[in-house]
């Protein structure tokens, strides 16, 4: 054999080994390929240690703004953070730490400004010392602070280098303050004790400004980044719709302002309410709701008194009985007269006399009734008219909605109380005659409200309602709008008969404080007296308590401008006991006054033009 | 006449044998004649690492979408916190009240806007 090929034979035989060596090698590689997927069970921890895993995660939909009429937000969600600091990060470089964190307290008072810088180097040195791994910082921080604050050392290195700890909470907040607060309402915590947890807008809309919850499922990516994960299914979440108001927030704020100077320094005044409403469609442009804090004494909203407080609305419901014997051709023209009768009702028992009738003499015309709003003429009227058919005044009452509480967009509206012949409380003429001056009733002044808007309306009665529409990135889901309660509750000229009386209110009757008002106004007054619970009042007289007190409920309702009515206005204050006297002509009438000059003054209505 | 060939568990173990006899010199894939579908096989593993590439490339492009997705949510909030402080001036009383501070002589209208034609 040749040298040569001894060699080659060597080298053969060695790659044939290596070659044998790998053969082995692969199968007990494949074999153990086998055994792993097939047979063995690998520990748990180490599986979700290496395996890539989906975590769930919810995701919360964004929650709906409300909006004014013109699109201006009154209620809208931002982001508020706690900040917390571990200090116990960079433990190998003390210096470093102590110098970053001296730097961190000076931006700390610049950007906080409630502590000094000191005070701040303080407390983030014990809370070094004593290794806390979650030191409060601060709290409820607005988003402008809190990038301000990620820009400070030690919170620019982040979560694991700088300790940097960021909780986000996401918050309702309303840019107009306590304007209409109680109208946009809120929605109270499940764990709240209070049973009334959907209030206003907020509550009553909230299942569209909600939106809905989703879920993904997320894995984390080689380079450490957390991507959606398609395999899993998974729902995006869908976020609530915007609720589009009737609201005007410059009406609102002027009739706020309005109610606020006219009975913040009167202290037995307990509160009121202001709601203006659109004439043609029924829209509420603003409503106030101010009632005086107990421990503070500030006018706050806090209830809703314009739909929730039912009271007797005293002489505003003298337009009710108007309308009503009119409608029903009792009388003619405004200018009939009845006697006087020494202003003693007759075929009733009541225990007073009217004594503004005595001035007029013998007789006294409907007209000058309705001006002086007595009692007496207004009693007569719903006892010599409907004494034998007292239902058909009761028919026309809840005819005009007075008696039922319609569909409205808030919760809590009041069912009206209006007795009916034949049950307990009816006592025959007498409670005949109290309806015919808006007593033993209980009406909310937005019910009122709702019918002299149908006057000015011509008859036509129109639904109050705040919400215009609901919009989604500003695309109308669903248009709400005007609808009508009743097409006619009286005809035309019935209603131009009523406004003529309520004209003569405001120009010489017991709403003369409107004369004076930038453009005419028609209404009423009214003033009424709270009933005492039996412990408090007086034994003679349940609307006096046993200091000869009363309660006061006063009241003016109106529409304005007379000759083309654009909007309808209520103003309702009630007062503590109280041995002062406050009537329809006096607060609220003012108020309204103020609301409609401001109006006049602003308002496209009253625009004029001129040619160049 | 061709018989019928019959299998019997001899010829496994011979087969297995073959294979094995094959594997050791190292012509098994030859025997297979698995070199007619090189092309094939070199276009399957061209496929693998294809997809591998476009997995990698997607996820990358995932990460980005998140990114900007938070991004995005930042800037809304952003722009949200703004709109909030902003609207806040706009109250008509504050306006006033501001303009009252600042000694202006611009107060609320007196009488309606005339329009000029």
């Amino acid at each position: 054999m040749k040298k040569e090929d001894i060699k080659r034979d060597k080298i053969g035989r060695r790659l044939s080994n290596l070659y044998v060596l790998f053969l082995l090698g692969s199968f007990v590689l494949i074999g153990r390929l086998v055994y792993i997927q097939l047979f063995w069970t690998p520990d748990e921890n180490i599986v979700n240690l290496l395996t890539p895993q989906s975590q769930k995660m919810a995701i919360d939909p964004d929650r709906g703004a409300i909006l004014a009429e013109d699109g201006r937000m009154l209620a809208m969600t931002v982001p508020v953070y706690d900040i917390h600091l571990d200090c116990t990060v960079k433990k190998d470089s003390e210096a470093v730490w102590m110098e970053k964190a001296q730097k961190l307290s000076v931006g700390l008072e610049s950007i906080l400004k409630d502590k000094t810088a000191g005070q701040y180097f303080d407390l983030l040195k014990k809370g070094r010392k004593a290794g806390n791994g979650y030191l409060k910082i601060c709290s409820d921080v607005d988003n402008t602070r809190y990038r301000e604050l990620c820009e400070l050392p030690l919170f620019k290195e982040g979560k694991f280098k700088g300790g940097f700890i960021v909780d986000r909470e996401m918050v309702r907040v309303y840019p107009y303050g306590k304007l209409a607060r109680r109208t946009i309402g809120f929605v109270r915590n499940n764990q709240s004790e209070i049973k009334n947890k959907n209030v206003g807008i907020e509550g009553k809309f909230d299942y569209r400004l909600h939106g809905k919850e989703g879920e993904q499922y997320v894995r984390i990516t080689d380079n450490n980044t957390k991507i959606k994960d398609f395999k899993k299914k998974s729902h995006e979440a869908e976020d609530g719709m915007d609720v589009r108001t009737t609201l005007n927030i410059d009406y609102q704020d002027f009739a706020d302002r309005s109610l606020r100077d006219c009975i913040t320094e009167e202290e037995d005044i307990e509160g009121g309410c202001v709601v203006l409403m659109d004439v043609s469609t029924g829209a509420i442009r603003a409503m106030v709701n101010l009632l005086r804090d107990t421990t503070s004494h500030s006018l706050e909203e806090i209830q809703n008194l314009a739909i929730g407080r039912r009271g007797e609305p005293g002489s505003v419901f003298k337009t009710v009985t108007l309308t009503s014997v009119i409608s029903d051709g009792y009388i003619d023209s405004l200018d009939e007269t009845m006697p006087t009768n020494k202003g003693k009702v007759k075929n009733a028992d009541f225990t007073w006399r009217d004594e503004h009738v005595d001035k007029f003499g013998n007789e006294i015309s409907i007209i000058d009734g309705f001006k002086i709003s007595s009692n007496y003429v207004f009693a007569t009227l719903a006892i010599e008219n409907y004494s034998k058919r007292p239902q058909k005044f009761v028919d026309n009452i809840y005819m005009y909605k007075l008696g039922e509480a319609f569909d409205f967009d808030l919760e809590g509206l009041a069912t009206p109380e209006i007795p009916r012949p034949g049950t307990k409380v009816w006592s025959g003429n007498t409670t005949l005659g109290s309806i015919g001056f808006g007593y033993s009733t209980g009406i909310t002044p937005l019910h009122i409200l709702t019918f002299y808007n149908a006057l000015a309306n011509k008859g036509k009665m129109m639904r109050p309602y705040l919400v215009e529409d609901i919009e989604r990135y500003g695309s109308i889901i669903e248009k709400r709008g005007p609808s009508v309660l009743n097409a006619s509750i009286c005809s035309k000229a019935v209603a131009d008969t009523v406004t003529r009386a309520l004209s003569a209110v405001t120009e010489d009757g017991t709403a003369k404080l409107l004369k004076s008002a930038k453009c005419h106004v028609a209404g009423k007054t009214g003033t009424s007296f709270a009933v005492f619970d039996s412990a408090e009042a007086s034994p003679k007289d349940p609307y006096t308590d046993k200091y000869h007190r009363k309660k006061y409920q006063a009241t003016f309702v109106g529409f304005f401008p007379t000759e083309e009515p654009k909007y309808s206005i209520i103003c309702t204050v009630y007062s503590k006991p109280t041995i002062k006297s406050f009537q329809g002509g006096g607060i609220p009438a003012m108020t309204v006054r103020n609301i409609v000059d401001l109006i006049y003054n602003t308002d496209p209505h009253w625009i004029q033009t001129i040619k160049r | 006449m061709s018989e019928t060939k019959r299998w019997k568990i001899g010829d496994l173990g011979r087969i297995l044998i073959n294979i094995f006899k094959a594997a050791i010199q190292g012509k098994l894939l030859m025997r297979l004649k698995v070199d007619k579908y090189f092309p094939q096989i070199l276009y399957t593993f061209f496929l693998c690492l294809i997809f591998i590439l476009f997995n990698m490339i997607v996820e990358n492009a995932q990460a980005k979408i998140e990114s900007n997705r938070l991004t995005i949510k930042e800037l809304s909030i952003e722009c949200t916190q703004k709109e909030y402080e902003l609207v806040g001036f706009d109250r008509r009383s504050t306006v006033s009240r501001m303009l009252k501070e600042k000694g202006s002589k611009v107060a609320e209208p007196q009488k309606p806007a005339i329009r000029i034609d």
